[in-house]
């Protein structure tokens, strides 16, 4: 996931939000989303939108999710990748020759 | 929605569009509604319920047919759950199994298609000391691109409590009492430590989020296009759940977790008074024991053990810490230990008043030990006896109750700091003041303490 902060539509208090951060692009996409994240964290202490009127308290959920998300999966992707890793030196080792579970 | 008049909706269950609990000739329902069909197949279905129900996250139900509902598409009739208890009861790591619980439950929904709608404390109840969820219609299809919509609940309902407790001061978990949704998180985010900023778990979850909550509270955002990758989500319930495991709590120097350590009494007399204490419930063969004041529980397993169901409370943190943990280690299944302050026990709050019941609306048990309590309330909080007498006959029906006197070690301790003005403290007050609710049935005197043990009986009116 990742946050684009200049994609504003034209609306007002609109906030952009595309999709990406898929495994084989994660370590680019790491490095992009930190960037973002800061950046649209530093948005969201800044930024002062004309809005409509009306009280959510679920939409600040919303968006903190949607900014840190993008850090969170890839950190969570990490993970993943460091523990199958982890799996298939170990596999290696012992000697045995079968696929790694899950794949 | 229409039911029989006869039917009563339990007043907790009254938020939720998807159906509502009732209770019908003394047995509890859980009615499904139409506008709820499509989700409960799915859970059914998709082999998420047999698959909660079996490793015991989720409480088990049969689909019955009852008469004079409309708009039910299911009735379910759920395994009840014996004793119910509220996140404002439980110590530090029951609260933390319940947060674990929960986002172990989220991660299996994600398996099956499905995830939480709620992440609410109050749909965890304790059953053999492991949390379950009880809510059987808190599961919506996962939708890719939509962000976690129980987020909010779940850290105003576990990660804030949880990160106060560990962090600022363990007492912090009576706020729970006060917000019935969860901690405020720009409450939270004030009462904690300016060094959990740094934490990438609670800077993001409780800080940040009090933040984005204070910005977006009054604006109308509506993020548009695919908002959030599954892997985003993932990333998320991950966070969560390193954030809940890094979070602990270790009882030092409270008030009475040492107190077994320090007791008056010599072997022979504690083991007198486990004899007498299991003789006494063998009389009265009780099937709901409320241990009050039970410290780490060390009586109340002579109840549990013998396959009552026994709630230990106990007003000090630390003692029901250690008695849960114990109980974990041992795989204890009749024993819940609660944290609760006698001179102000859990009180009826929410909407009305009812939608969680009041410690006392919960009983009567049918058997009460007060064993080393009554010098407590007398003395330490000068409740005149005539009233102690009052709140354990509404408490249960038998009392085993232990009177402590005035030249014991532990009152003169009690004594110590106020003035004696307690004249009317003394064994024969006692068995003159509670002979007015209770038929005294047996007494003796514990060993060679100054101790003495009743037996009685409320009479009923």
């Amino acid at each position: 996931m990742a946050v684009n902060d200049q994609g504003n539509s034209g609306q007002p208090g609109l906030i952009r939000v595309t999709d990406s951060g898929m495994i084989p692009e994660m370590n680019r996409n790491y490095r992009n989303m930190v960037c973002r994240l800061a950046t649209a964290g530093l948005a969201l202490v800044l930024l002062v939108n004309t809005a409509h009127a009306y009280l959510d308290p679920g939409t600040g959920s919303y968006i903190v999710q949607l900014l840190i998300g993008g850090l969170l999966g890839g950190l969570f992707a990490i993970g993943l990748f460091w523990k199958k890793s982890l799996a298939f030196v170990k596999r290696l080792f012992s000697g045995k020759k079968h696929d790694l579970p899950g794949e | 929605m229409t039911f029989p008049a006869s039917d009563a909706v339990l007043p907790g269950s009254f938020r939720d569009p998807s159906g509502f609990v009732f209770r019908r000739n003394g047995t509890l329902y859980r009615l499904v509604a139409r506008s709820y069909q499509a989700e409960y197949d799915l859970l059914i279905s998709s082999g998420l319920y047999d698959t909660l129900v079996k490793s015991g996250l989720l409480v088990a139900h049969r689909e019955v047919v009852l008469t004079g509902l409309s708009d039910a598409y299911r009735v379910l009739e759920p395994e009840v759950i014996p004793f119910i208890s509220y996140p404002y009861e439980w110590c530090f790591s029951q609260l933390k199994d319940a947060a674990l619980a929960t986002l172990a439950i989220q991660k299996q929904a994600m398996e099956f298609g499905m995830s939480l709608k709620d992440a609410s404390a109050y749909n965890i109840q304790f059953r053999d000391n492991k949390p379950t969820l009880i809510d059987t219609l808190s599961f919506e299809p996962y939708r890719e691109g939509e962000p976690w919509i129980a987020y909010r609940q779940f850290c105003q309902h576990f990660l804030a409590p949880l990160a106060l407790m560990s962090h600022t001061d363990i007492r912090l978990s009576q706020l729970l009492r006060v917000y019935i949704d969860g901690i405020p998180l720009d409450l939270a985010s004030r009462l904690l430590p300016g060094s959990t900023k740094l934490s990438l778990t609670l800077g993001a979850h409780i800080h940040l989020h009090a933040r984005s909550q204070q910005r977006y509270a009054d604006r109308a955002v509506k993020p548009v296009g695919r908002q959030m990758s599954k892997l985003a989500f993932q990333g998320i319930i991950s966070s969560l759940e390193t954030a809940v495991k890094s979070l602990n709590w270790k009882p030092a120097g409270t008030e009475w977790a040492e107190y077994y350590d320090e007791t008056n009494y010599s072997a022979a007399a504690f083991a007198e008074k486990e004899r007498l204490v299991s003789d006494f419930l063998a009389r009265v063969k009780p099937g709901l024991v409320w241990d009050l004041g039970a410290n780490t529980g060390r009586f109340s397993r002579i109840a549990s053990r013998q396959g009552i169901l026994t709630i230990a409370t106990d007003i000090d943190p630390a003692a029901v810490e250690r008695n849960y943990l114990d109980c974990r280690q041992s795989g204890e299944k009749c024993l819940l230990p609660l944290v609760l302050d006698l001179a102000n026990p859990s009180p009826a709050i929410g909407w009305q008043n009812r939608e969680r019941v009041s410690f006392i609306e919960r009983g009567p048990a049918d058997a009460v030990l007060a064993l080393a309590l009554v010098h407590h309330l007398a003395i330490g909080n000068n409740l005149p006896l005539a009233s102690v007498a009052e709140f354990l006959a509404r408490a249960g029906r038998h009392l085993v109750i232990e009177f402590v006197p005035k030249s014991d070690s532990q009152v003169q301790r009690l004594l110590a700091t106020r003035k004696d003005i307690f004249p009317g403290y003394s064994r024969e007050a006692l068995e003159a003041v509670f002979a007015g609710r209770f038929e005294i049935r047996e007494q003796a005197r514990i060993g060679d303490s100054e101790r003495t043990l009743y037996l009685m009986t409320r009479r009923e009116a």
